[in-house]
């Protein structure tokens, strides 16, 4: 009986209290002021050895297109852009970083020349025809557009103005086709992480070329609000086909990301939303935070986009990484803490001497937790240069 | 007999129990069976990874729950147990004094009920 006695009092003791030995220290991944920590330097290194070993980044890649190829692909577009960002922080490093941007760049351009726009999509993109003309994926389109707006905001490489100018066109164009304002992703599907992400990389492109797409960006906004809320939560929905019906509801794989996003077009919304996200998905056992995929009482299917759910507390591997991103981006230190310190319990980070990375991740997790943690200086250039595009900040 | 005694008494069975648990982990550790726990980040195709990484990928992951969960547990459980049994029979040494109203019924726990 008293040994039985013990163990429950021991149990009282340690399960609050363990989440004090994983938490990091305050400056390890992101300082008071916003500059990255030395677990964040660790995670740059990484990310960088991966691209100076061709043989090792081939294995990656490989591994992450058997799953999806789409993870090939958002990797490079989340290491671009937390390069860009850290080369705007760090203009002593800047032509380290970005000729690594610039090669990531390149390299997937001419993958796209030579496999095609479906290289990066996974195979059911092939398996129907895009109901519109040309049949592009937003997806592809506005991820590009990103990479190469993003680069060029923190210098001008003179090969990537046309195509910058090129792909922002064949975007806008795509969007402004479809019946609800959005483009699909695959045929006859539509994602707000894609086209939120391509709306967020035009305004990005604002920044750079001196265009002024604040009225697109309006409307595409007026109308995702219009045909894309869920009206139970208020929350933006994650999948819908071309003509606006909704197949997915709120996700958070898509909030966190689309949250981020609409900084650049609407804050005031985009504060409105990530709070949203927040208290529907969000949550805290025993001091690691974690986020849900789905809101209480909403049917979701696990799969490629959430990554495994932890029973009973329904924590999504996919939701809990971009909520780093949610998080830092909207300086919610209180639950990225929390986030951090779940990551250094369960992520398993392995460190040696080429960086840090996660055992329980691949380089698409590790990259989207790279951007996240130095996010900022990207986004509050394009803010300084030309504003959101919607500026309601005086309206409740 | 007396070896069984004496992993019986506070805290030495739990502290040993908690110790063999973070010994296995450290073990799987520096067999390097950490990086395979990437094998169970839910939709990768493990299978095309070979079942012996698949297999210890899993180990890896039991050891460190039990590490993390139960280890800490069982060697704060030894503990807790070890001083409340010292402080148990000093309690009781001290009420079996004879009270100004009299004695107390209550007689020491043999040593041997102890255990």
């Amino acid at each position: 009986m008293l040994s039985l006695a013990s163990f429950v009092v021991a149990a009282a003791i340690w399960l609050p209290s363990a989440h004090l030995f994983f938490a990091p220290p305050h400056d390890a991944y992101r300082t008071a002021d916003g500059r990255p920590g030395p677990r964040t330097q660790q995670l740059v290194d990484w990310h960088l050895h991966l691209w100076a070993d061709p043989m090792l980044r081939r294995a990656e890649i490989d591994r992450m297109r058997r799953s999806n190829a789409e993870w090939d692909f958002m990797g490079r577009t989340f290491l671009v852009m937390a390069l860009a960002n850290l080369a705007e922080r760090e203009p002593q490093r800047r032509d380290e970083l970005l000729g690594v941007a610039d090669a990531i760049i390149d390299e997937t351009l001419a993958l796209e020349a030579e496999y095609g726009h479906l290289y990066f999509l996974m195979p059911y993109a092939r398996d129907a025809a895009f109901l519109a003309d040309p049949p592009r994926s937003v997806f592809v389109d506005g991820e590009i557009a990103m990479m190469l707006a993003c680069r060029q905001l923190i210098a001008d490489n003179p090969a990537y103005r046309q195509p910058l100018r090129d792909r922002v066109a064949i975007v806008v164009e795509a969007m402004s086709a479809g019946p609800i304002g959005s483009a699909e992703s695959y045929p006859d599907e539509g994602w707000l992480f894609c086209n939120a992400l391509a709306a967020a990389a035009v305004r990005v492109s604002d920044a750079v070329t001196g265009d002024d797409h604040a009225e697109f960006l309006g409307d595409w906004l007026a109308a995702t609000r219009e045909h894309l809320t869920d009206p139970a939560t208020g929350l933006l929905v994650s999948r819908f086909t071309y003509d606006g019906r909704t197949i997915e509801g709120p996700e958070g794989t898509c909030l966190w990301l689309a949250a981020h996003c609409l900084q650049l077009i609407d804050p005031v919304f985009a504060e409105q939303q990530y709070h949203l996200t927040r208290d529907a998905l969000a949550r805290d056992f025993l001091g690691f935070g974690y986020a849900r995929e789905w809101p209480t009482g909403t049917a979701g299917h696990a799969d490629v986009d959430s990554g495994p759910i932890v029973p009973v507390l329904e924590a999504s591997a996919g939701s809990s990484g971009l909520a780093v991103l949610g998080a830092a981006a909207f300086d919610d230190e209180r639950y990225l803490r929390q986030l951090l310190t779940a990551l250094e319990a369960v992520a398993f980070p392995i460190e040696s001497r080429d960086g840090l990375r996660f055992a329980a991740s691949n380089q698409v997790g590790d990259a989207v937790m790279l951007y996240a943690l130095v996010q900022g200086p990207l986004w509050q250039k394009t803010l300084d240069r030309v504003g959101p595009a919607i500026d309601d900040g005086d309206q409740p | 007999m007396r070896l069984w005694r004496w992993l019986n008494t506070p805290p030495i069975g739990g502290l040993l129990a908690a110790g063999a648990i973070w010994l296995c982990f450290g073990l799987v550790t520096a067999l390097g069976w950490r990086a395979n726990v990437s094998l169970l980040s839910g939709t990768l195709p493990a299978v095309g990874d070979g079942v012996f990484a698949i297999a210890t990928g899993l180990l890896y992951g039991f050891a460190y729950l039990m590490a993390i969960v139960l280890a800490p547990i069982l060697a704060i459980a030894a503990l807790v147990e070890a001083v409340a049994r010292w402080l148990i029979p000093s309690r009781r040494a001290a009420a079996s004094v004879d009270p100004p109203g009299g004695r107390t019924s209550e007689p020491l726990a043999p040593a041997s009920s102890r255990g």
